[in-house]
């Protein structure tokens, strides 16, 4: 059974991508051209990440696909709506862009506010606009497809891993583990030859191997 | 049909300065005011542009600490998001071309002001009154210059205005 794979067909090459706030997303070349609509599972090593296709191209019998966390939505435009004047749920302005966006409903940390305001004007846009405009950079989706509007949290690193990289000017490593959902941003890791607090991670399929690009902060 | 690339980096722009089009003072026609305080707008952009749509019951914000202004529906608004915040829409501008409904200047409603046209209507009252008047006085005799005290209250034809107007009252 291949290590990674999208919807059960096996990766060739590619790259997920996984921000400190945002939406993560993934560019991958396919073993076989087989379309597989509606929702994509992306396995990597004992990780899942759930997805929809943004474009997908044949070509030569190998397929290339976008993929974005989620099901597309956040970055779909929803138009301009008003929330009056009074005490404005923070809940209720997100649920609404979820809802418009056909996304699942966002997961409010501790940290999130409970209230927008005494007014808010949604802009016509994209709907992730409305999680920048209310939690700032303190929102990301996570690998399951839901938003979670919090700051990131600092988990260590527990299980084994090997640096086999540094590029010290760019301050990015690159680490070879089993564990790839281990490694995101917010993780902090020591190693004899490394340590640090990832900001920003890509994790890279190639030659059968996978490696994850880790920028720390 | 649109460049991808271009809409691409526009795009890219968008998402790193999300509320770059709260920055940008937009016209909106009033539709509606609330008399205030405070006085509420309701409009819609005139630029198809503007992302925020129509939007309703937003503050103005006095221009003269304690005035305002209500605009008269189909004139023009400057609305703002303070800080650039969408959590902040404020009214910030009237139309200068247009009259207000209503003017309110600071003060209870009692308190004498000064309005250029009711002024300068009782200042020719006045000086048409006094140019036309005549005023005996008991005692006087032309070419004496014993003068006795004589009826002095004078009440010149002056008009009042208050803190509140209504517009084409002045």
């Amino acid at each position: 059974m291949a290590f990674a794979t999208l919807n059960t067909i096996p990766i060739v090459t590619g790259r997920l991508t996984v921000p400190w706030s945002g939406v993560w997303h993934a560019d991958l070349l396919l073993a076989t051209p087989t379309e597989t609509p509606g929702p994509q599972a992306l396995l990597l090593g004992t990780s899942t990440w759930l997805c929809a296709v943004v474009r997908s191209i044949t070509y030569a019998g190998q397929r290339r696909v976008r993929l974005v966390g989620g099901a597309n939505g956040w970055r779909t435009r929803v138009p301009a709506k008003q929330y009056g004047q009074g005490t404005i749920q923070t809940l209720a302005v997100v649920l609404d862009a979820a809802m418009a966006a056909k996304e699942l409903p966002p997961v409010l940390g501790p940290d999130a506010p409970l209230v927008v305001g005494s007014a808010y004007a949604r802009a016509d846009g994209a709907a992730s606009r409305v999680l920048w405009d209310i939690f700032g950079s303190n929102w990301y989706l996570d690998p399951s497809g839901v938003v979670q509007a919090t700051a990131r949290r600092s988990v260590p690193v527990v299980r084994s891993f090997e640096v086999m990289g540094v590029d010290g000017s760019s301050g990015i490593y690159e680490i070879a583990t089993e564990f790839p959902g281990e490694w995101m941003p917010g993780s902090t890791f020591s190693h004899p030859v490394a340590s640090g607090t990832v900001s920003r991670v890509q994790h890279v399929i190639r030659q059968s191997m996978l490696r994850a690009e880790v920028m720390v902060s | 049909m649109t460049d991808r690339l271009r809409d691409a980096v526009a795009a890219v722009l968008r998402g790193m300065l999300p509320n770059l089009a709260a920055y940008v003072r937009w016209e909106y026609r009033v539709v509606g005011a609330v008399p205030g305080p405070p006085v509420l707008i309701s409009g819609t952009p005139v630029d198809g542009s503007c992302p925020f749509g129509p939007l309703t019951n937003i503050t103005l914000w006095p221009g003269p600490a304690g005035g305002y202004a209500v605009p008269a529906p189909g004139s023009l608004v400057l609305i703002e998001f303070h800080g650039g915040d969408p959590r902040k829409p404020a009214v910030c501008g009237l139309d200068p071309s247009q009259y207000p409904t209503s003017i309110k200047l600071g003060g209870p409603a009692t308190q004498p002001i000064a309005i250029g046209p009711i002024t300068d209507a009782n200042v020719a009252a006045i000086k048409a009154w006094l140019s036309t008047h005549t005023h005996p006085v008991a005692g006087v005799t032309a070419g004496s210059a014993a003068v006795t005290s004589g009826p002095a209250v004078l009440t010149p034809p002056v008009t009042q205005s208050t803190g509140s107007l209504i517009s084409g009252s002045a």
